[in-house]
């Protein structure tokens, strides 16, 4: 037999929620309000990237009909790394090493025997060695260095009596350094006429 | 001179206070995972409680329960610390109707507003405080109200003493679980008809192709056997026709020549099927 019988009860509450029901349905409702953002962003990302692919198709039409194959992408960078290493070279060619040398030559004054020049073509700065006869000579080519277009920052690195031994070291008792930042575009550039 | 430590006291009061009723809890989590609970039903009528301790398992086939008298559910509560009780509602204590099924109440609370409605229209503005138990689903609804029994004041008392009150229910729901127990056809197709008895008090039920149509109360001058049979036959004469004899469930019924007792059964030309001990401990929603 299954009948129910009717089984009315005077201390049945009408069934309330508990707590948790109510915590839950808050903290399921945040997620799916959470979740509208996340998709809202999601498709305003979408249709920025599509109106980009868009414009880009549109501005090149024959790359966007080409089939896309590997050197397509790769050709331009390796070009531009090709004209980037000839304009390296030309620099190089063209660089002023004749009118560095000049200027140094034409602005050393008596009583200075050089030792040692290094520069190289990639970088600004000259460092420059030899022996003096005496301290000033050595101010003055500084100077005269300076006031030359192109020159900058000559300052002298480095003064002391030479280690030389004989009758050199008693002609050219200072050894010193020069260093300078020069500009070759502004050497070449400047009037081969100011030179003597 | 310092004054009093009355907080520790208070403190310490209120700690040992929630310490035993902790240990009432934790003991009786221990017994109901043991299968130990002590489970009783109640009997609440006029003048005080019967009360029957439900033995669980086999055991209480070899033991007959046997009803212990309290003056109130008061003193069964200090009697019964930590039990678990089922309330069965005497009809003296209780109104009810049965809802027409033409009137196609829409859900349980529209079949509480209407009972009380009813109540207060037949019984006077008191009926607005009754507690109501209602029943609906099925094709069938009703309610009952509450009018001879503090019910705030009994979950009090229960609380009190740690008892816990499983349900509060008409007695009325054990008749018809025992007479359906005892006669499946009383579920059956057709009108059948249950007269549960409670001395001079009556509650006629009449189920309809297993579902309950009516549920009437009648008081009779004595609670005398003649009486009974008289009440059947009139109330048997208004519903016709009825699938078989009604039924005749009851107790305090004063047979002349013997102490008043159970309806026996057969006697009168009334079919009994049961007595109050075997109403008691039926199990309501659990045939059988």
């Amino acid at each position: 037999m299954t009948t129910a019988w009717p089984r009315p009860d005077f201390l049945a509450r009408p069934p309330r929620r508990p707590a948790i029901v109510w915590w839950f349905s808050g903290a399921s409702l945040l997620a799916a309000a959470l979740s509208v953002g996340d998709w809202r962003a999601a498709t305003r990302e979408l249709e920025s990237q599509r109106d980009r692919l868009s414009r880009v198709e549109r501005h090149a039409p024959v790359a966007a009909s080409a089939p896309p194959h590997a050197t397509a992408s790769v050709a331009p960078i390796a070009q531009a790394d090709a004209i980037r290493a000839a304009r390296h070279i030309v620099d190089r060619i063209e660089h002023p090493w004749d009118r560095i040398l000049a200027n140094v030559e034409s602005e050393t004054p008596q009583g200075l025997q050089w030792l040692e020049m290094d520069h190289d073509a990639d970088a600004a700065a000259v460092h420059l060695e030899g022996n003096a006869a005496d301290v000033a000579a050595v101010l003055r080519l500084v100077d005269s260095l300076s006031a030359r277009p192109g020159w900058s920052q000559v300052a002298l690195a480095r003064l002391r009596s030479s280690e030389a031994r004989g009758s050199a070291a008693a002609s050219l008792p200072w050894r010193f350094e020069v260093i300078a930042a020069i500009d070759a575009r502004a050497i070449a550039r400047a009037r081969p006429a100011g030179e003597h | 001179m310092s004054p009093l430590p009355t907080e520790p006291l208070v403190a310490r009061a209120v700690a040992s206070g929630r310490l035993r009723l902790l240990r009432q809890r934790v003991a009786r989590a221990w017994s109901g995972a043991r299968g130990r609970l002590p489970r009783h039903v109640l009997y609440l009528h006029p003048h005080g409680v019967l009360s029957w301790r439900l033995a669980a398992g086999p055991a209480a086939d070899a033991r007959p329960a046997q009803a212990t008298p309290f003056a109130s559910f008061g003193h069964w509560c200090a009697a019964h610390p930590g039990a678990d009780v089922r309330v069965r509602v005497s009809g003296r204590l209780l109104h009810s109707i049965a809802v027409d099924a033409g009137l196609q109440l829409p859900g349980a609370d529209a079949v509480r507003r209407y009972a009380r409605q009813q109540f207060t229209h037949y019984h006077g503005a008191q009926a607005a405080g009754w507690p109501l138990a209602v029943w609906h689903g099925r094709g069938e609804s009703g309610a009952c109200g509450l009018h001879g029994v503090d019910l705030d004041a009994m979950v009090a008392e229960a609380s009190r003493h740690d008892v816990r009150l499983l349900e509060m229910t008409p007695v009325w729901c054990a008749a018809l679980a025992k007479m359906a127990a005892a006669s499946p056809d009383f579920a059956g197709p057709g009108r059948n008809a249950l007269l549960l008895v409670e001395g001079a008090a009556a509650t006629w039920l009449l189920a309809e192709d297993g579902v309950i149509r009516s549920v009437r109360q009648r008081f009779m001058d004595a609670p005398h056997p003649d009486a009974v049979a008289s009440l059947v036959d009139a109330l048997a004469a208004q519903h016709q026709p009825l699938a078989r004899p009604a039924s005749v469930l009851g107790w305090w019924i004063e047979v002349p020549g013997e102490s008043p007792g159970d309806v026996a059964p057969g006697y009168a030309g009334l079919t009994g099927s049961g007595s109050l001990n075997a109403v008691m401990l039926a199990e309501p929603g659990r045939p059988a």
